[in-house]
């Protein structure tokens, strides 16, 4: 098991590195130059010769590669080119409580909608019920969030007025129903993976031997299910709902712009206008060692739920 | 599970691999849903081809009709800043499309070979090239693309770079996965015993073997890439103007208010865009049923 676990951390920390590279390689090769964005356009050349010594522009690449990996270890991802050079953590810590009490929100709406959906599906196949519910999966698999957003506020805000409109302030100093739209809007497309990831595991599931014979010896139909086949059936249901937390992690630029909601992905589409990409290459680092940390989670679950993950890397 | 449990059938009755089955067009036409999403899907493509080519109007200029609701002139109305309806989601069609269409073209080009070579030669290239779709893996959804998009800046051009850079290690993955599986099979191990080059196996008998499973991606992919590029517009990062796109119409409709007593100038673009993603999925659907029937009919 240690073996396994350190393997897969390694794994996680390679990936977390080629995240940096290439986030520092994309900016790094940007045309035009940050310096000229920092300083202004009609900046004289001294003050633009200024700028990008104080942002370190003047290194050679390499050698600020070098610092940014340097930087990064000790929770530093460089500065913004506007705004007086202000770090760019500091915009990330400021959004980052409202995105993760968003993203929260919505990975448990979308585990609990997904997984009894998915269940009741499963339990009662090829019947009108389940075709209705896979139905709607299929709407919330390819209903894009910018579209579902502006048509609920249309619905629960505008005319029946059960919601508020979005507030424009942070979500832990507003009431909780403003949270509730923005966290169906971003649970709606994990929630439909989920569920649809959960209807063929346990139906796979309930057709295996072992089942059949829980079932022959008497068992009731419920201790099957909860004894005998969900505990199987979920192991790819949490890979599932490992990489659609990818779509929850990209879909926070959209749901926050939407419902202006000051998190990380707000910021980073706000600070775009004056072409300022630091803090959306921040952002993009962040976000996306976030989600090997999760996927490296779900792997170590995955791992502890199912001894035979551990046998089979054991022997390899 | 099943799927092996097939392939093995199928070698025991002497098959060679799932080909494309005959007659998968009338299979295709014969399943309502299929035939359904076609029709809107032509209907779509219609209006996208057609109605520039007759329209009046222009999708660059404003019209002097600001706010006008459907009628003769305009039959889809017009919006606030006077620009006709139709003619601004006709180019949305075929901005959409065609950048679908395009990246997919590109994804397939880098994905294919990518994947083949992969699964084909195995050993150092494979767990080189799988690291190297892993490293894009570790970025959630489209991230990537809008960091693209954010730094190089918004050119059509860079769009679809971004966006066939975020989506060609799923595709290669999917190649990569199937041909190491028919990699294995006797058909193959033949042809490799009788001394035929890599490459001319690689292009005769794996490739043809792979085309199905390669068609349903694919086709289900474009509705994803439309629904990026979508995604990409509506943040303000996509599609520039004066160039329309069913994303950023949603987005403009939204930022202006307006829409909150003109609901139809967010519910237009986002009925084209969601019933051609939602036909392109259940098209994929439908091919992978008409393309191979027996695993249809074990479902």
């Amino acid at each position: 098991m240690l073996r396994f676990l350190l393997q897969r951390f390694a794994l996680a920390l390679v990936s977390v590195w080629a995240v940096c590279t290439l986030t520092f390689f994309i900016a790094a090769s940007a045309p035009g130059d940050p310096a000229l964005i920092a300083a202004g356009e009609k900046a004289s050349p001294a003050a633009v010769a200024m700028a990008r010594h104080d942002l370190g522009l003047d290194k050679p690449v390499l050698t600020r590669y070098g610092l940014y990996l340097v930087g990064v270890t000790h929770g530093d991802l460089g500065r913004s080119f506007l705004r007086d050079h202000e770090p760019v953590t500091h915009f990330l810590r400021r959004g980052l409580p409202n995105t993760f009490l968003l993203a929260f929100a919505a990975i448990v709406l979308a585990l609990v909608v997904g997984l009894l959906t998915g269940l009741s599906a499963a339990l009662r196949p090829n019947t009108l019920l389940d075709r209705a519910l896979m139905t709607s999966v299929l709407v919330g698999v390819t209903l894009p969030n910018f579209v579902l957003a502006p048509v609920l506020i249309l619905i629960f805000v505008q005319s029946l007025g059960w919601l508020p409109p979005p507030a424009q302030d942070n979500l832990w100093a507003i009431t909780p129903d403003h949270l509730l739209l923005p966290a169906v809007v971003l649970a709606a497309r994990p929630a439909a993976l989920i569920a649809r990831m959960t209807r063929a595991s346990l139906l796979e599931t309930l057709r295996q031997d072992y089942i059949r014979t829980a079932r022959a010896k008497g068992l009731s139909p419920l201790t099957v299910l909860l004894r005998h086949a969900l505990k199987n059936a979920f192991l790819p249901v949490l890979t599932t709902a490992g990489v659609s937390f990818g779509y929850l992690l990209s879909g926070s630029f959209v749901v926050e712009t939407v419902f202006t909601i000051p998190g990380v992905g707000a910021a980073s589409i706000d600070s775009l206008g004056e072409r300022d990409y630091s803090v959306i290459q921040g952002t993009t680092l962040l976000l996306a060692v976030i989600f090997v940390g999760i996927n490296l989670l779900t792997d170590l679950l995955y791992a502890t739920l199912d001894p035979r993950v551990k046998a089979a890397e054991g022997t390899a | 599970m099943s799927v092996m449990l097939e392939q093995e059938k199928q070698e025991a009755e002497g098959l060679t691999a799932a080909r494309p089955a005959p007659g998968v067009w009338k299979r295709l036409l014969q399943n309502p849903v299929a035939a359904a999403s076609l029709l809107i899907l032509a209907l779509i493509v219609l209006m996208a081809v057609v109605t520039p080519l007759i329209s009046p109007y222009s999708y660059a200029h404003p019209t002097d009709d600001i706010s006008a609701p459907s009628s003769a002139r305009h039959w889809l109305g017009t919006d606030d800043s006077g620009y006709d309806l139709l003619i601004r989601l006709a180019m949305g069609a075929r901005v959409s499309l065609s950048v679908g269409l395009g990246v997919e073209i590109l994804v397939l080009a880098v994905g294919i070979p990518i994947g083949l070579i992969a699964g084909y030669y195995g050993r150092w290239t494979d767990t080189l090239l799988m690291r190297l779709t892993d490293m894009m893996f570790a970025f959630p959804d489209i991230l990537l693309a809008i960091l693209i998009m954010a730094v190089y800046g918004q050119s059509l051009g860079n769009l679809f770079v971004a966006l066939a850079i975020t989506g060609w290690p799923g595709l290669a993955r999917l190649v990569r996965g199937q041909a190491l599986s028919l990699r294995g099979r006797e058909f193959v191990e033949a042809a490799r015993a009788l001394g035929i080059p890599s490459g001319q196996i690689i292009r005769r008998h794996l490739l043809p073997n792979l085309l199905s499973p390669i068609i349903v991606a694919a086709t289900i992919d474009i509705a994803g890439v439309i629904i990026a590029e979508a995604t990409l517009s509506f943040l303000g990062i996509g599609v520039q103007d004066p160039l329309p796109s069913w994303g950023k119409m949603i987005s403009v409709a939204r930022t202006s208010h307006y829409w909150r007593s003109n609901p139809s100038l967010v519910i237009y673009p986002a009925l084209c865009l969601s019933l051609t993603v939602l036909c392109l999925n259940f098209l994929g659907d439908a091919l992978r049923d008409a393309l191979d029937p027996r695993s249809a009919s074990t479902e």
